[in-house]
C-alpha cells in the first residue's frame, strides 16, 4: 500500500532537510492523486455525501477540514512518543474533539452567525474518518513538520474530489452553481428538468465511483488486480 | 412488540449504511471478502450494541441539564451537555480499545486483515451516530439498548451482503479500472436506492 | 509498550487537561454566547414581521414585542417571562402544565401574534417563529431554523423561497376547525387555492415531514388561546 512507503520514506528523512524538500513537496502533492484520501484511501467518505449538494458547503467542509487535519497532525507529531499506546486512539480522538468543539465555542462567542453556519460539519469533523486515519498513519510515526504538511496535502485531496461531486450534484440537481443559477430558463421552457436523484446521496456515490473508474484509466498503477 | 418493532425499524428502515450512509469508510474498505466483512459486522455489532446503553447513562446522569442534581441540589443547574461529543467519541474509543485488544489476542488473523480500520471503527460515524440519534430521539433505557442491536444488525447486513456481492463479482467482465473500489460505490448506490422502498413502511 | 502504571498515570493527567482546558473555555465564554443566542432569537422573532434591523435591534424589539406566558387552556400565566421559556424543556412536561410562550407584535393599528415551535428533521432539532394576523387564522410569516440539517437538502427550510410560501396561508378551515399546514412531497406542486398546503423541497421528506408535525403538534396548544381571543 502506498501510504506505508510514504511512512517509511518520510520516517527516514534527514533532520535538516529543506522545507519545500522534494519529500515534503510530494507529501502535499501525493494525497491529490496517487494517494488520494476519498479515491484510494477510502477516507471521509461520509462526509463526502454530506456536504456535496452544492458547492458552497463543499467549499466551507474543505477549509475546515484542511484546518482540523493539519492542526491536529502537528499535535500528535509533537506528543507522539509520550503516547502510550494501549489509549492512543483515545488519545487522538480527544484531541481531534477538543480542537474542533474549542473553535466552535470560540465561534459562537465571538462570531455568532459564522458559528451557526458551521454547526452542521462540527459532528462530520470530528467522526470524518480522514482526520484520524492521518493521525494514526502518519503522524503517530512522522516528525512535526513533514506531519503538518500532510495534513495539508490530505485535506486539500479531500477538497478536491467534494469539489467535483458537488459541482456535477449541484449542476444537474438544481442547476446552480454556489447558488447561482446556470441552466438558463428557456431550457426549463423547453422541457428541461433537475434531477432530483443526484440530490440523494445514492447519486454521491454513483459519481464517485465514476470519478475512482477515470483516476485508474489514467494512473495503471491503481487498479485492482484482486 | 413495541422493542421488536423499533428492532426492524432500526436494522432495515433505518439503516446505518443504506439509508443514512453513515459509516461508509470502514464499509468499503473491508468488504472485499465475506470473511473479513463477517468479523467487522460482529465487531461493529457488539460496539454499537455497548455504546448505545453506556452513552444513554453518561448522558442521562451526568450530561443533562439537572442530571448532577442527585449528588448534591446545587448543581442542579449545571448543564455538561456541551461535552456530549468528547464524552460520547471517549466511551466509543475506549470499546474499540478494548475490541482490539481482544481481536488481536485471539484473533491474530482477523487483526491483519482488518488493519487501520479496526481503530477507525472509532470514527465509524455510524456508531456516534447512533448515540447522537439516541438522544436526539428520547428512547428509554431499554429501547437504546434495542436501537444500538438493531443499528449494528443493520451494518452487519450491508456489509455482508455486499462483500458476497464484490466475491461474486471476481468474475465478471468489468473494465480494468473499475474493478474493486469504483464498482462498489456504485453498487452500493444502487443498494441505498433499493432500500429508499423501505422508507415507506410504517412501523 | 509503556508499563501500566504509565498507561494510567498518562490517562489521568490527560483527561484533567483537557478537562480543565474545556471548563474554562466554555465558563468563560457562556456570558458572551448566551447574549450572541439571546439576540438572534429576538432577531427571528422579529424577523417574521418586519425587515430586521441589526443595528436597532434592541429598542426595536422593545419597542414592538409584548411578551405574554399562557397555558394549553388559554388563560395567561402571569408570573413567567416568556423569552426565558425553554420550549424543548416545556414539551417533556405533562399537557395542562406546559408553559407556552407567545410574543405580540404591534406598530400602529397592526397586531400580530408570534408563536415559537420546536420539532424534529433529519439529523437533527428544527425551529420556527411563526407570525400570525390579528384574524388569528392567517398566517403572516415565518422562520425556520435547524441545527444540523444537508445543506441544500433539509437546510432549505430557511430559505425566503421556502419560508415565503407560508404567508397568505390558513390555520383553520371555514367551519373553524384546526387544520394545519401540510409540507408536500416533492417540489413542483400546485400549491395555488390551497390555503393548507405549501411546495416540498426535493430530496428532503424527513426534514418537509418534520416541518409538517412540528405545525400540528405545537399549534394545537394553542387554539384555546386563539379561540378565547377571537371570541
Amino acid at each position: 500500500m502506498s501510504t506505508e512507503t510514504a511512512v517509511k520514506a518520510a520516517a527516514s528523512a534527514e533532520p535538516k532537510e529543506p522545507l519545500f524538500s522534494k519529500k515534503n513537496r510530494k507529501l502535499i502533492t501525493d494525497p491529490f492523486n496517487d494517494n488520494n484520501p476519498i479515491t484510494v484511501q477510502v477516507l471521509g467518505v461520509c462526509s463526502a455525501l454530506a456536504v456535496t449538494t452544492q458547492m458552497k458547503p463543499a467549499f466551507v467542509m474543505t477549509l475546515s477540514v484542511i484546518f482540523v487535519i493539519s492542526f491536529s497532525n502537528l499535535i500528535i507529531s509533537l506528543i507522539r512518543n509520550t503516547i502510550p499506546s494501549r489509549i492512543r486512539m483515545i488519545v487522538q480522538i480527544t484531541v481531534i474533539a477538543l480542537l474542533v468543539t474549542m473553535v466552535d465555542q470560540v465561534l459562537k462567542a465571538f462570531v455568532y452567525d459564522v458559528s451557526r453556519e458551521l454547526s452542521v460539519y462540527i459532528g462530520l469533523i470530528i467522526t470524518n474518518c480522514i482526520v484520524m486515519g492521518r493521525l494514526e498513519a502518519f503522524a503517530m510515526g512522522n516528525k512535526p513538520m513533514p506531519s503538518l504538511l500532510d495534513g495539508i496535502g490530505n485535506g486539500i485531496g479531500y477538497g478536491a474530489i467534494l469539489l467535483v461531486v458537488a459541482f456535477f450534484r449541484e449542476l444537474f440537481g438544481a442547476g446552480t452553481l454556489f447558488g447561482v443559477q446556470i441552466i438558463p430558463q428557456f431550457m426549463y421552457d423547453l422541457g428541461y428538468e433537475n434531477n432530483g436523484i443526484m440530490l440523494t446521496s445514492a447519486a454521491a456515490m454513483f459519481i464517485i465511483g465514476v470519478l475512482i473508474w477515470v483516476q485508474r484509466s489514467f494512473n495503471e498503477k491503481l487498479v485492482d488486480v484482486s | 412488540m413495541e422493542l421488536v418493532n423499533l428492532f426492524i425499524k432500526s436494522a432495515f428502515i433505518d439503516n446505518m449504511i443504506l439509508a443514512y450512509f453513515l459509516g461508509m469508510c470502514s464499509y468499503l474498505a473491508v468488504s472485499k471478502t465475506v470473511k473479513t466483512a463477517f468479523g467487522l459486522g460482529l465487531a461493529v455489532i457488539f460496539v454499537l450494541g455497548i455504546t448505545a446503553p453506556i452513552n444513554w447513562l453518561v448522558n442521562s446522569f451526568v450530561l443533562q441539564e439537572g442530571a448532577l442534581a442527585a449528588i448534591s441540589p446545587s448543581l442542579a443547574s449545571v448543564d455538561l451537555s456541551f461535552l456530549q461529543f468528547i464524552v460520547f467519541i471517549a466511551v466509543i474509543a475506549s470499546m474499540v480499545q478494548l475490541v482490539e485488544i481482544v481481536v488481536e489476542r485471539f484473533f491474530p488473523a482477523l487483526y491483519t486483515s482488518l488493519g487501520i480500520f479496526l481503530p477507525l471503527i472509532t470514527v465509524n460515524c455510524a456508531i456516534l451516530g447512533g448515540s447522537l440519534f439516541m438522544v436526539q430521539r428520547e428512547y428509554a433505557f431499554d429501547e437504546g439498548i434495542v436501537y444500538g442491536l438493531g443499528s449494528g444488525f443493520g451494518f452487519f447486513l450491508a456489509i455482508v451482503a455486499i462483500a458476497s456481492i464484490r466475491e461474486k463479482l471476481r468474475y465478471a467482465h468489468i473494465p480494468p479500472a473499475l474493478r474493486g473500489l469504483g464498482i462498489a460505490f456504485i453498487i452500493t448506490g444502487l443498494m441505498g436506492i433499493a432500500f429508499m422502498s423501505f422508507a415507506g413502511i410504517s412501523i | 509498550m509503556h508499563s501500566n502504571r504509565y498507561t494510567f498515570i498518562y490517562a489521568v493527567v490527560f483527561t484533567t487537561i483537557l478537562a480543565v482546558v474545556l471548563a474554562v473555555t466554555a465558563t468563560s465564554l457562556a456570558p458572551r454566547q448566551a447574549a450572541n443566542e439571546a439576540r438572534a432569537k429576538k432577531q427571528a422573532i422579529l424577523g417574521s414581521v418586519m425587515e430586521v434591523n441589526n443595528e436597532t435591534l434592541e429598542t426595536d424589539y422593545e419597542k414592538y414585542i409584548q411578551e405574554l406566558v399562557i397555558k394549553n387552556d388559554g388563560n395567561e400565566v402571569a408570573e413567567a417571562a416568556a423569552f426565558d421559556i425553554d420550549i424543548t424543556k416545556e414539551s417533556k412536561k405533562a399537557e395542562d402544565e406546559r408553559l407556552l410562550p407567545i410574543y405580540v407584535f404591534e406598530n400602529g393599528g397592526e397586531k400580530k401574534y408570534i408563536v415559537p415551535m420546536q420539532g424534529s428533521g433529519l439529523w437533527g432539532p428544527i425551529s420556527a417563529y411563526l407570525a400570525i394576523e390579528d384574524d388569528l387564522n392567517t398566517i403572516s410569516g415565518v422562520v425556520f431554523d435547524h441545527v444540523s440539517e444537508t445543506p441544500g437538502l433539509g437546510a432549505e427550510i430557511t430559505t425566503d423561497v421556502f419560508q415565503g410560501q407560508y404567508a397568505g396561508k390558513k390555520l383553520f378551515d371555514g367551519t373553524g376547525g384546526f387544520t394545519s399546514i401540510k409540507v408536500l412531497k416533492g417540489t413542483g406542486n400546485d400549491v395555488t387555492g390551497k390555503p393548507h398546503e405549501v411546495d416540498g423541497l426535493a430530496g428532503a421528506t424527513i426534514t418537509a415531514n418534520g416541518v409538517t408535525d412540528m405545525f400540528s403538534d405545537e399549534l394545537r396548544y394553542y387554539t384555546a388561546f386563539f379561540k378565547k381571543l377571537a371570541s
